[in-house]
């Protein structure tokens, strides 16, 4: 039989060395990387593509979840963390199982045992990447691109307006643009929207970067940004910001 | 609520000390060789508890008048008006009592020494008046030792809270994750954590219960703490101590700057992939002390609403102990965040 592929994610040198230890004792894993922050992790599972991984969730810049989303590939995950209050969220990202810190070797060895069941029974549906943004903090206090090898963290506050392109959408942050594989209302729903305001079936704006609406045509208004960007506002986007402003 | 009245025991007691006196007042009212003993009690008694229980009103003036905030002219004339009348009507009762008795008994008491009786009964309702206060005063006494004691819990209370503030849980778990970690690869090391666990955790303990503690003692405590964080974090990790020799003992509440690093490090380090220093300083700023946890920390971070829990307790606990003189101000940078702190320099 293979080995299982295995890839161990934690910023904090000490947990990685006793995930790596207690793998060691069953030689049907094996580890292929191990990764010391979120960017290595989506580097390192797509070059590797593993077939399990263990993942901490509290990392700098991408946490457990994050990393999920951006993968194009979703291998099985358990998360390992200090922390309990995860738990709900770990479920809806549809983890195989969660592990808390500090754990025994015989809870280990039977998540190991679960992970090995699950594997070799054929049954690859690990999630998506939507079921991990969906277990993501709302409302959403950033998003992470990803292209090709590169990843990018924006906070939220410093998207200036989100529009609509085919089956992706176009983040605006300071003049620069970046894509996101999802569809408006997908983010519209993750935003806070006390925030962020649908103000046209393509376009959502923040609310923070708005300067004035003007009226443009017979019946129809345009919004103008701080940095001159100019938005199409809908009779209906209007009417929501109104509610808001 | 009457102080007496309401309570069995002190009805009762005071029911037995008015029998003492009752007893007395009817050997007044024997005249030597005229009257036998059952007969004096006899004519004296049945007033006299009615007496009794007439100076028992003395509680009425006694709470509209208390010592400590009535003209003490005023309170002697109404006392002593109150005491005049109820003698007053205690003599009458023991008139209009010898003259029911008059009409069956042949031995009537002797109606004799009016005056005595007067006087008597004036001093009488003046003890009564002196016992009511002195049970308002007992009264007084117990609110103010409850009161004491609820400030006690509360600030017992509060210490309590800011330990478990302090004593972090994801902090502990995490450093036992690591401890166990440790056992298998590297058993010398994991005796060191431990140690530096125990030694931190009996610090912040003991440092928590004091009222004040020096400086030093604080910034020993933080190191510390970095030195098991650091056994996490590995090389991302540093900690910068700059401090002026001459505020070494200056008193601080305890566990003042903890929280301040302990937020650089978990919001500020901890969100960086390649690490960073934490920066204490503390110099002598004219007859203050100028403190400062500084960070750098990740442009990208998500805005924070408000201030942090941590951020606020220090505030709050600079504030108490220092009356109001102390001084916070947050520095939020793109890159950098500080925390700075303008104490007095207090020696002792």
């Amino acid at each position: 039989m293979d080995p299982i592929q295995t890839v161990v994610v934690d910023d904090e040198p000490p947990a990685r060395a006793i995930l790596l230890e207690m793998l060691g004792e069953h030689p049907q894993f094996e580890v292929v990387a191990e990764c010391a922050n979120g960017y290595e992790a989506v580097k390192a599972i797509a070059a590797h593509r593993p077939d399990i991984l263990f993942l901490d969730i509290q990392m700098p810049k991408l946490d457990g979840f994050e990393v999920l989303e951006l993968l194009d590939v979703r291998p099985a995950v358990v998360f390992v963390t200090a922390y309990d209050e995860y738990a709900v969220r770990a479920f809806e990202a549809q983890a195989l199982d969660y592990l808390l810190k500090p754990f025994t070797r015989e809870r280990f060895a039977q998540v190991l045992e679960r992970v090995e069941q699950r594997l070799r029974s054929g049954d690859r549906d690990f999630g998506s990447p939507d079921a991990s943004l969906s277990a993501a903090r709302k409302p959403l206090q950033r998003i992470a691109f990803r292209d090709g090898g590169a990843i990018e963290v924006i906070p939220v506050h410093r998207i200036d307006f989100i529009e609509a392109q085919d089956d992706a959408v176009h983040v605006s942050s300071r003049g620069r643009k970046l894509v996101k594989q999802k569809t408006l209302t997908e983010l519209e729903q993750l935003l806070d929207p006390a925030r962020f305001v649908r103000v046209h079936r393509s376009y959502i704006v923040n609310l923070e970067s708005l300067e004035r609406v003007e009226p443009y045509a017979k019946d129809s208004r345009v919004a103008v940004l701080r940095d001159g960007t100019r938005i199409p506002v809908s009779r209906s986007g209007y009417e929501r910001l109104r509610t808001l402003l | 609520m009457h102080p007496i009245l309401t309570d069995r025991r002190r009805l009762a007691l005071y029911l037995i000390a008015w029998s003492v006196l009752a007893t007395s007042v009817a050997l007044l009212a024997i005249e030597p060789g005229e009257l036998r003993v059952s007969t004096a009690i006899l004519g004296t008694l049945p007033p006299t508890v009615v007496f009794a229980f007439l100076c028992l009103a003395a509680w009425y003036p006694v709470r509209a008048l208390p010592l400590r905030r009535s003209r003490i002219a005023g309170v002697l004339a109404t006392h002593l008006t109150a005491a005049l009348a109820i003698s007053g009507l205690w003599l009458l009762l023991m008139r209009v009592w010898s003259a029911v008795l008059a009409a069956f008994l042949e031995t009537v008491p002797s109606s004799a020494g009016p005056m005595v009786f007067f006087a008597m009964g004036v001093l009488l309702y003046l003890l009564s008046v002196a016992v009511h206060y002195l049970l308002v005063e007992i009264e007084r006494a117990r609110q103010i030792e409850r009161r004491e004691l609820e400030v006690t819990i509360l600030a017992r209370d509060a210490e309590l809270k800011l330990l478990k503030a302090q004593l972090d849980p994801h902090f502990l778990f995490n450093s036992l994750n690591s401890i166990s970690s440790l056992c298998g690869s590297s058993p010398s090391s994991a005796r060191t954590l431990t140690t530096l666990l125990a030694d931190y955790l009996r610090k912040s303990l003991r440092v928590g219960a004091a009222e004040s503690i020096t400086l030093s003692e604080e910034l020993e405590l933080l190191s510390s703490y970095i030195a098991i964080e650091r056994i996490r974090f590995g090389s991302r990790l540093e900690l910068e101590q700059d401090i002026d020799e001459s505020v070494r003992e200056c008193r601080v509440p305890p566990l003042l700057l903890q929280p301040l690093v302990e937020n650089a490090v978990t919001h500020g380090i901890g969100q960086l992939v390649e690490g960073g220093t934490v920066i204490v300083t503390a110099r002598r700023d004219g007859d203050g002390i100028h403190l400062i946890v500084e960070n750098p920390c990740d442009p990208d971070r998500p805005r924070k609403t408000g201030t942090g829990m941590g951020l606020t307790n220090a505030r709050r606990r600079a504030e108490l102990f220092y009356d109001r003189r102390a001084r916070m101000e947050v520095v939020d940078e793109e890159t950098r965040y500080r925390v700075s702190l303008l104490v007095p320099a207090e020696t002792c």
